[in-house]
């Protein structure tokens, strides 16, 4: 599946990035853009949905982790929705899991911002 | 019976999908599980992200990626011309949010061998890895 992002502003303080298809060191520079572009908009709460995304790597972690550092400091923070076994595994396996809070549905995680 | 595949890509980002194809491709000829097909495209993909990363310090190059698929497991070898993963800096991930460094780590846990070895014909690094498959789900699913 090819990678696409789409951004959906609920209201002045929260943003959802979907992605689909595959996040890697050649797409992953799309997506941090998105988050430093929707930050430097107001957005606090940021839902980052994965429930379409097929692969993720060490380099999607990354801009991840910078969106979580930027947002933090302010009381922001980072919601993951993650639906793929697959892809929750490789939090677990860097030990992120703590890191960021995921939901199985975007309603979830926008709630959980509130 | 063993099975070779060799794949040279432009030490580019845009090629690194390239590899993940070529696994796909391989579990049509030979049925790989879903999960053990997943974990190795992750750690393809890490490997080579590194070797684009640091090994030619932006110009150009490629990468050499050898599949040797045998009954029961895959070994892959990943090899550039630069200086590639040291695995003497290798430790284990902490939870902590730094944003590198986690690529050799997420190898380790996914595969079941992993060594850095003198690359053939010369300078450069190469790094391999092998995993032991499970066979796969009568689902079909891979």
């Amino acid at each position: 599946m090819n990678f696409a992002l789409t951004t959906e502003q609920t209201d002045a303080g929260t943003a959802i990035i979907a992605l689909s298809g595959e996040v890697d060191l050649y797409t992953a520079p799309e997506l941090k853009e998105e988050l430093v572009r929707v930050i430097d908009a107001g957005a606090r709460g940021v839902v980052v949905d994965l429930s379409r995304t097929t692969f993720i790597d060490s380099t999607t972690l990354g801009v991840l982790i910078s969106g979580v550092k930027r947002l933090r400091p302010n009381g922001g923070s980072v919601e993951l929705v993650v639906t793929d076994e697959n892809i929750r595994k490789i939090f677990e396996i860097t030990r992120l899991q703590h890191q960021f809070d995921t939901h199985e549905e975007v309603t979830d995680a926008i709630r959980s911002l509130r | 019976m063993t099975e070779t595949l060799r794949l040279r890509i432009p030490a580019k980002a845009e090629y690194l999908v390239l590899g993940r194809l070529a696994l796909t491709g391989l579990s049509r000829l030979r049925p790989i599980d879903h999960d053990d097909l997943s974990d190795l495209k992750l750690a393809l993909t890490e490997a080579c992200t590194n070797s684009i990363r640091h090994a030619y310090g932006g110009s150009s190059g490629s990468v050499e990626i050898e599949f040797v698929v045998e009954p029961g497991s895959i070994t892959i070898e990943v090899q550039d011309e630069g200086g590639g993963f040291d695995l003497r800096d290798d430790h284990a991930p902490d939870g902590r949010l730094d944003e590198g460094g986690l690529g050799l780590a997420i190898i380790r846990a996914v595969t079941d061998e992993v060594e850095s070895v003198r690359r053939r014909g010369g300078t450069g690094s190469c790094l391999r890895f092998r995993k032991r498959l499970a066979e796969p789900r009568a689902d079909g699913e891979s």
